[in-house]
């Protein structure tokens, strides 16, 4: 979790920080808006939000990606609907099992990581659409949400791996 | 070489200069009609050659003016490939424009016939993660919007303002799970409320099993829920299904509105009053 920290011999790097925190995420968050949410199939429209929180938790300490969690969390819930909190929750809920995971698993590997942005990816999933849709009919959309989870697998690393090089940080 | 030859070589050379130039000189007083035998073995020997070289020459200089001319070509090919690129997103930009401009002017033309204060809206974004039926248009409270106005298009109802800012509102769409619009059937006056199902539908609940509601039918608002202007267009029935041991039959309804690629709309301002409707009574719409 503090791998940062450690590499830079307890010098944080505030400026990479703030490039992957407000930068990159806002990108990531841009394409999200404009690009992913806009496709007419749901099973495309995925959260590309998780893989860099899930990236971000590995990397910083818990209270940055808490921190990070609450902004973009809110950010994307502002933009979301009328269920504030939702993505708040899921962001923090993808901070709390990247940590719970990292006591279990070797984290350093980009394998497990993305196990975990599927897992919350599907997590979330189930909640926003119980929330938007009512929970009578989220048996119908529980392919719809698989699919994103099994996309999401596929297309975490391309988002993740650029935070790491923007961090300085090499794959395990 | 004898010595009677070299001491008159002189003269011979001289002599010869002076033949071939009196020779010369005598091609200029006289014009035969063909020419003289020498001049005839020199032409014919050397013409063949020298067409030849003329049309080899004459190829050279073809690839060479060949080569240059693609050359140019090449760079002109260039330039109008890059003037075509510029023209057709030019072209594009047009395009954008000029759709642009239809959707607006009809939307002028419906807000005309409106008769209600009404305050034009682009869409800024839809949902982010596109499971809520929300979108965020441009204006906001500084613009004189406030919660629960109507937003429609000219095709018939978008939603209503949720919340605002003081640039921006979030509206909630007429598909959302927590939309409610009080609606009737335009053909025979069937009430019920207008709920939405999923982003492409709607369904319109408490309409009681014995109620006559076909498929096409036109739905409207009814003008009596405080939000919308009675007689705005809705949806068009899809599916009709009646349950004998239930109360309300489940009435699913396409809304007219294609939501997912409306672009502008607008926010009707004015409080709403029971009018007469908007659309004209007629046969029901077969869609």
């Amino acid at each position: 979790m503090a791998l940062m920290i450690s590499k830079e011999k307890g010098q944080v790097p505030w400026v990479s920080l703030a490039a992957v925190g407000v930068g990159y995420t806002l990108i990531v968050f841009l394409v999200q808006v404009k690009v992913i949410a806009p496709l007419d199939s749901p099973h495309f429209r995925l959260n590309l939000m998780v893989p860099v929180c899930v990236e971000i938790a590995s990397l910083v300490p818990t209270s940055g990606a808490l921190a990070w969690a609450f902004l973009w969390g809110y950010v994307v819930d502002a933009f979301s609907g009328r269920f504030w909190g939702g993505h708040v929750g899921s962001y923090l809920f993808a901070v709390g099992l990247q940590g719970f995971a990292a006591r279990h698993l070797d984290m350093g590997r980009l394998q497990y990581r993305v196990l975990v942005v599927g897992v919350c990816v599907v997590a979330q999933g189930l909640l926003l659409a119980g929330a938007a849709l009512g929970a009578g009919r989220l048996a119908s959309t529980f392919m719809t949400i698989l699919a994103q989870g099994g996309l999401s697998l596929l297309v975490a690393p391309l988002v993740m791996v650029p935070v790491r090089a923007i961090l300085g940080v090499d794959e395990a | 070489m004898p010595d009677w030859l070299r001491k008159l070589r002189v003269v011979l050379f001289a002599l010869l200069i002076g033949g071939v130039f009196f020779y010369v000189l005598s091609l200029s007083f006289k014009v035969p009609e063909r020419m003289d035998p020498l001049q005839r073995g020199v032409v014919e020997t050397l013409g063949p050659l020298l067409r030849l070289t003329q049309a080899v020459g004459n190829t050279v200089d073809g690839w060479l003016k060949h080569y240059v001319f693609l050359r140019q070509v090449q760079r002109q090919n260039e330039m109008l490939r890059k003037e075509l690129a510029r023209l057709e997103s030019e072209l594009v930009r047009y395009r954008e424009a000029f759709l642009e401009n239809q959707r607006l002017r009809r939307l002028l033309d419906f807000r005309e016939g409106l008769s209600l204060q009404t305050v034009p809206a682009r869409i800024v974004v839809h949902d982010a993660t596109g499971w809520f039926q929300t979108v965020m248009i441009d204006k906001g409270f500084n613009d004189g919007i406030r919660a629960d106005m109507p937003v429609v298009n000219e095709e018939g109802v978008v939603g209503h303002v949720l919340q605002v800012s003081d640039n921006y509102s979030r509206v909630l769409l007429v598909t959302d799970r927590e939309s409610a619009v009080d609606a009737l059937i335009q053909r025979n006056r069937v009430r019920g409320i207008l709920s939405g199902r999923d982003e492409e539908s709607c369904v319109l609940r408490y309409v009681r099993a014995n109620q006559d509601v076909r498929t096409g039918d036109l739905v409207v608002t009814s003008g009596k829920d405080g939000i919308f202007p009675g007689g705005l267009r809705l949806g068009v029935v899809q599916q009709v299904s009646k349950d004998p041991a239930a109360l309300f039959q489940q009435v699913v309804v396409v809304p007219v509105v294609n939501l997912t690629s409306v672009e502008e709309v607008l926010v009707i301002t004015s409080s709403p009053h029971p009018k007469a409707p908007l659309v004209p009574p007629g046969p029901h719409v077969e869609k």
